[in-house]
């Protein structure tokens, strides 16, 4: 009977979900052959996870992944199981699994430090798909798509790509960057989706599909990584905290031109040596970043200027004098008073008082207000009536 | 178990089969730096200073398993650069004012920043926003220093298994902090292993330890170094046999001890920053009442004949702990004894209700068994013959005159001093008392005159002292006891003089103190003019001190108060005259005479040809598990209190007044102990400088 669970689970070639990624067959190898009685069964998302795409495994397929810590339970005559929930898991999550006989929850992340090698630990994907494998379904994979304010999640068969992710969530993009993996993830050229959503320790897939500024997300991340920290080794505590200090130096034009060396030797050490998948992954981007972006790198910190136009330090708000009817509508809705000339003339804003709060881009019907690198011109220098300064519209 | 031999630097190494990488190289004598790691803990790989070099990867050496033939490097370029770097990043978070620190000096951060001269330049330097925290009895977290090593947290979870602190994120900052905002509602047993374990000024004692480290006070404050966080933990476990066999190794006359002991033990108690100290005399009794075999006696140790003779002058504490520690160092002994029976203070001065004669006779009895001759009746006057017919002599006769005040009338009949009157009460002779007694004095002595005047059936017994009640030298039970059984207390009076026609006594004229201090030992006091009143009484009995009999004639150098005057091994000025117990300090407590009777003894051992060491092995210690647990509510549990008999019942004679703890109560009471003694059990750290040749960090 156990033998049957084991070899149908291992025919199917499924792998462990994750940071963790292997063939289950690498993973159960001690166990099956290697003579260790397990004594402990943990299902937890990886350390690195923030998005937690596959919760919803745990309300509307709770009946499946209870199937799967049963055939764990009876594959591995293991009695002990622990689940391990996010502490931001929604409510309805933590009702769902309150007071399940012989299931304990767990709130947080996993102290590795107390996982031994007699302990089975498994993502809550693979435990559903063990689940599905047995019942003769296809793998599945849930996946989080994001652009601006929208999200969507979604459950795909386990191979598909992120291209496939991306369409059937319903966007579509040409230009700009994906992110696959949040954060922790990798930067994609829109033409690189055909790849699928293995190896992550996280399934959410990000779209930027405008200007993409890979040491602004860089530095976010790296803020993340220093915030969700557990504390307790010293290269992912403190060394995100120092990367998201040289980044934010990077993004607000106060780079040292060895602040690229500095990031190298921090990220390569938190990485390399940090004990969980939380600390190794939280440099993932930006290790990744510091080599296929490393122009991106060099304008930030030495040419102090943001080529993607998003690091706002290096961008004014201008009006464009060819476009601007002298409405008014940007005036009045500055609260910082900083825009100058009235009715009739092209405005003009004053980048001192500027807050760059964009409120005018938003209210401008002539879409005559952007950004541009600072110090660039694109309108008059002093007051001019609408209609007198002619030049070609530029963008940034 | 297998060892396993593996390659360090090109060097063979043997481990013990899984042993670190780390400890192997500590035990083999290379030093590797580190910090989280700590010899008692196991290890966390946190610190990312330990870090070694094998197959190609750069990893902490303290989780590094050593395995059969495997290649480590402690050097090498990455290697350097990535403790350089751990190290860097904790000082970039932690506060540059070392020589402000009260670690320092003492701080492993400081030792590492020495041994790897790096500095946290060029990293953003950041003081973390954690406020300093004495609000907890006992110890200090000062977190803004912590570089979160997490020793604290694994000592109080693994090694104590307790979990009262925990790691916490507050304001993006982690954070070691108690688990319920305070110790005292997280469980905390206050064991202070969270202490011990820190490298940095983080978590501190609030009262500071010894430059030694750190010993449990009770037994640091003992006179007689009676291990008494051991003695506790086995009345805790049930095994008073054992109890009695480890106080015996320290003590001579415990049970009497556990009877009247001043307990300097009790007033050094950790436990009583939390509430009470625990009740470390009643435990020493229960103890010793629990071994009715005395199976430590068998075991003592007794040397080889030496020849040497030895006069003891005074059968009291001092005297019978001198002369039976001399007769087991193989030493002939005879005491000295001006009364007719042993025990000093025991027998004819501390009252029969504190002080059962037949508890303190049955002790003297064990003593003097060993082969200690006593002469009684026989007081000495002439030490320097007596000298002459032994070959050496130690002189422990108290301090036996009772201080009269130089104030008119005080030589009136029925004003008694202190000791004399208590002798004669002792001796079954008590002197005539009239209706209304008034004792001036307000220590323990005073006390007890006091409390036996009550007994002696006296209507009326007043007590009035110079000290207020805040400052009263006495013990604050026995004022409880004294004004139970009806005894009236006048504070803050100073007599002027005994007032009555011819013999008779009508009272005792006084003034208010306004204040008092001593200064080089001598009392200033200042009085309120026109505060002048009269106590009334027809009895009055001194007790404002004594003082030793000696006098000049005597040929031995006198000090203060008619004290002997002795060297720091008790040696007076004649070549074989030694001097221990009260008439060389000064009246104080019987524990601590007995330790100095202990101490001459080991003198005089010396002076005959001995080694000296007195010391005897009467009970083989398990070690104390430091696993102590969790206990709700541990740092509330209340002192047991034992039981007194109503006060009414004490007034009507001299049966003992106070009870003996149950063995349920005294294995309550020894679990409220803090055992502050594991904290002895937990290594110093090592540190580059306690390695030959420097190390691999360089």
């Amino acid at each position: 009977m156990k033998q049957e669970l084991v070899q149908k689970t291992l025919g199917a070639g499924l792998y462990e979900y994750g940071h963790h990624a292997c063939p289950l067959a690498q993973k159960w190898e001690p166990f099956l052959t290697g003579g260790v009685q397990a004594e402990k069964l943990l299902v937890a998302y990886d350390n690195a996870d923030y998005t937690f795409a596959s919760l919803p495994l745990f309300t509307e397929e709770k009946a499946l992944l209870l199937k799967g810590l049963g055939i764990l339970r009876e594959a591995f005559s293991v009695e002990r199981v622990e689940i391990y929930l996010p502490e931001s898991a929604p409510e309805e999550v933590k009702t769902a699994w309150a007071g399940e006989p012989g299931l304990p929850v767990v709130y947080g992340k996993v102290d590795v430090r107390e996982v031994g090698s007699k302990d089975l630990l498994h993502h809550p994907e693979t435990v559903a798909n063990i689940a599905r494998v047995q019942a003769g379904q296809e793998p599945m994979l849930y996946a989080q798509v994001a652009q601006d304010e929208q999200e969507k999640t979604l459950c795909l068969p386990l191979e598909s790509t992120v291209g496939k992710f991306v369409k059937a969530a319903g966007f579509a993009i040409a230009e700009g960057a994906v992110v696959a993996g949040g954060y922790f993830g990798r930067m994609l050229a829109p033409g690189q989706l055909n790849q699928p959503l293995y190896g992550l320790s996280n399934c959410r897939i990000e779209l930027y599909p405008g200007s993409f500024c890979a040491v602004s997300f860089a530095q976010k991340a790296s803020a993340h990584a220093a915030a969700e920290s557990c504390g307790r080794c010293t290269f992912c505590r403190e060394g995100n905290y120092q990367i998201s200090r040289f980044l934010k130096s990077a993004v607000t034009g106060r780079g040292a031109e060895e602040d690229t060396a500095w990031l190298r030797s921090l990220s390569e050490a938190v990485g390399e040596e940090s004990v969980c998948s939380f600390g190794q992954e939280s440099v993932r981007f930006l290790r990744d970043a510091l080599v296929s972006e490393s122009k991106s790198f060099d304008a930030h910190i030495k040419g102090k200027r943001c080529d993607a136009g998003v690091c706002q330090a290096f961008t004014d708000y201008a009006v464009d004098g060819s476009l601007c009817v002298g409405c008014d509508k940007c005036r009045q809705a500055c609260r910082y008073g900083a825009i100058e000339d009235g009715p009739g003339f092209i405005h003009r804003i004053d980048v001192f008082d500027c807050a760059k709060c964009g409120e005018c881009a938003a209210v401008c019907p002539e879409k005559a207000i952007y950004r541009v690198r600072v110090g660039r011109l694109i309108g008059p220098t002093k007051a001019t009536k609408v209609g007198r300064f002619r030049t070609s519209r530029k963008q940034y | 178990m297998k060892p396993v031999v593996f390659k360090l630097d090109g060097a063979t190494v043997t481990a013990r089969e899984g042993q670190s990488v780390l400890s192997a190289a500590l035990e083999a004598g290379v030093y590797i730096p580190h910090l989280c790691h700590h010899p008692d803990l196991p290890d966390a790989g946190a610190c990312g200073l330990c870090l070694v070099e094998t197959e190609g990867k750069v990893v902490s050496s303290c989780t590094l398993a050593a395995r059969e033939g495997m290649e480590v490097r402690t050097k090498g370029e990455k290697v350097q650069a990535r403790r350089e770097l751990a190290l860097k990043l904790l000082l970039a978070a932690h506060p540059e004012d070392c020589s402000t620190c009260p670690k320092y000096g003492k701080c492993e951060l400081q030792t590492l920043m020495q041994y790897m001269g790096v500095s946290p330049e060029g990293l953003g330097r950041r003081l973390k926003p954690i406020a300093y925290n004495d609000q907890n009895p006992l110890i200090i977290h000062d977190m803004m220093r912590c570089v979160l090593c997490g020793r604290c947290v694994r000592a109080c979870h693994k090694a104590r298994g307790v979990g009262a602190i925990d790691y916490t994120k507050k304001d993006g900052e982690t954070l070691v902090s108690p688990v319920k905002g305070l110790l005292m509602d997280s469980d905390c047993r206050f064991c202070g292993a969270c202490v011990q374990v820190c490298p940095t000024g983080s978590l501190m004692d609030k009262e500071g330890q010894g430059e030694q480290g750190f010993t449990a006070p009770c037994k640091a404050t003992c006179p007689a170094g009676t291990n008494v966080p051991e003695y506790v933990r086995l009345v805790k476990e049930g095994r008073y046999e054992e109890a009695s066999c480890l106080i015996h190794e320290r003590l001579p006359l415990p049970r009497s001890l556990g009877h009247i002991c001043s307990h300097p033990c009790e007033d050094a108690c950790r436990r009583e920053c939390l509430n009470e100290a625990v009740s470390i005399r009643n435990l020493k009794l229960a103890a010793l009442e629990n071994d009715p075999d005395k199976v430590w006696k068998p075991k003592r140790k007794l040397l080889p004949a030496t020849g040497k003779r030895v006069a003891v002058v005074g059968a009291g504490p001092c005297g019978l702990s001198a002369a039976y520690y001399l007769r087991k160092q193989g030493h002939s002994v005879k005491i000295f004894e001006r009364q007719a029976e042993p025990g000093g203070m025991l027998r004819y001065g501390i009252p029969a209700y504190r002080m059962p004669r037949d508890v303190a006779a049955d002790e003297i009895n064990d003593l003097l068994e060993v082969g200690v001759e006593v002469a009684y009746n026989s007081p000495i006057g002439d030490y320097k013959k007596l000298s002459g017919e032994f070959d050496a002599v130690v002189i422990a006769i108290g301090n036996q005159q009772g201080v009269r005040l130089p104030i008119e009338g005080s030589d009136k009949p029925m004003a008694y001093v202190n000791l004399d009157f208590l002798r004669l009460t002792a001796e079954g002779n008590p002197p005539k008392l009239g209706d209304n007694v008034l004792i001036l004095g307000g220590g323990n002595v005073a006390f007890d005159c006091s409390r036996t005047a009550v007994r002696l059936g006296a209507k009326q017994v007043h007590m009035a002292c110079l000290e207020n009640e805040t400052n009263l030298p006495g013990d604050q039970e026995e004022m409880e006891a004294a004004l139970e059984e009806g005894v009236t207390m006048h504070f803050g009076k100073s007599f002027l003089e005994i007032v009555g026609e011819g013999d008779a006594i009508t009272g005792v004229k006084t003034v208010d103190v306004a204040s008092m201090s001593f200064e080089d030992g001598r009392l200033h006091l200042e009085t309120v003019p026109g505060s002048e009143g009269v106590i009334p009484c027809d009895t009055v009995i001194f007790a404002t001190g004594q003082r030793a009999e000696m006098a000049p004639e005597m040929g031995l150098a006198l000090g203060r108060g008619n004290s002997i005057v002795v060297d720091g091994s008790g040696r007076t000025g004649l070549a074989n005259v030694f001097a221990g117990g009260d008439v060389t300090y000064g009246t104080q407590s019987v524990v601590k005479a007995v330790a100095s009777g202990r101490s001459v003894a080991e003198s005089v051992d010396r002076f005959l040809g001995g080694t000296g060491d007195t010391s005897e092995k009467l009970v083989e210690l398990d070690t104390a598990s430091p696993h102590i647990g969790k206990e709700p509510g541990f740092g509330a549990r209340p002192r047991v209190k034992n039981g007194i008999l109503p006060a009414g019942v004490r007034r009507t004679g001299f049966m003992r007044a106070e009870k003996s703890f149950t063995c349920e109560e005294a294995r309550r009471e020894a679990g409220r102990c803090l055992q502050c003694q594991l904290r002895e059990q937990l290594q110093p750290p090592k540190t580059w400088t306690d390695f030959e040749e420097g190390g691999a960090g360089r």
